[in-house]
């Protein structure tokens, strides 16, 4: 399976460390479900919609692989939300569109961990069964997602704060 | 003094912790974890 979705800048809250996303559980299927060889990414888009060749839809240079797994065990009560910590934080600037990537090589078909999804309007999701294609199928309706994250100070409240300091140097304080 | 007020600021104002919820209302189940 190899799923993208992009969530658009003025959904996220600004300037933030990401430390896990999550899916939520849905009312069907099984409480679990067990997938092999698994790999999150993370990036920009300069797009609000996504094309259906995978590798086009990243800004060059910020696929960020954010979580790698050999086996991955999710688990979770209806309605619930399961959470994925990142290996690391992801920074993610607050302007551009944050794009996420999931990726993983099998699963036990004995369980299927549905979870919920959100009519768009737009195209912010494509994926493809065959983990090697390059493209995939488009659709205005992706995964709804809940992050983690801490938020950073704004940009301009930093600068002001820079500006006293520098403010200070130069009068010898 | 300005920097003390700085060094005083970047102390006092503490990283929020946030949850950020993307997407609503629900429809039905999805991807990426069907596992079929």
């Amino acid at each position: 399976m190899r799923y993208q979705a992009v969530v658009l800048g003025e959904e996220m809250q600004g300037a933030c460390d990401i430390l896990s996303v999550a899916w939520q559980r849905t009312t069907s299927g099984n409480d679990q479900g067990h997938y092999y060889d698994v790999n999150i990414y993370m990036g920009l888009c300069a797009s609000d919609q996504l094309g259906s060749v995978f590798e086009d839809n990243w800004v060059p240079g910020t696929k960020t692989l954010v979580f790698s797994t050999d086996q991955l065990d999710l688990s979770a009560g209806v309605n619930e939300w399961e959470p994925i910590t990142l290996d690391a934080p992801y920074w993610y600037g607050g302007q551009q569109n944050l794009l996420l990537e999931v990726e993983w090589g099998s699963a036990n078909t004995s369980y299927s961990f549905y979870t919920w999804k959100w009519d768009t309007g737009a195209v912010r999701s494509i994926k493809a069964v065959d983990l090697a294609a390059p493209s995939g199928i488009m659709s205005t309706q992706m995964s709804e997602l809940q992050f983690t994250a801490d938020l950073d100070l704004e940009v301009d409240t930093f600068g002001c704060i820079k500006t006293l300091f520098i403010g200070g140097e130069e009068r010898g304080e | 003094m300005g920097k003390i007020l700085a060094v005083l600021l970047l102390a006092v104002l503490p990283v929020t912790a946030a949850t950020i919820t993307v997407g609503s209302p629900q429809i039905s189940s999805s991807d990426p974890w069907c596992g079929s």
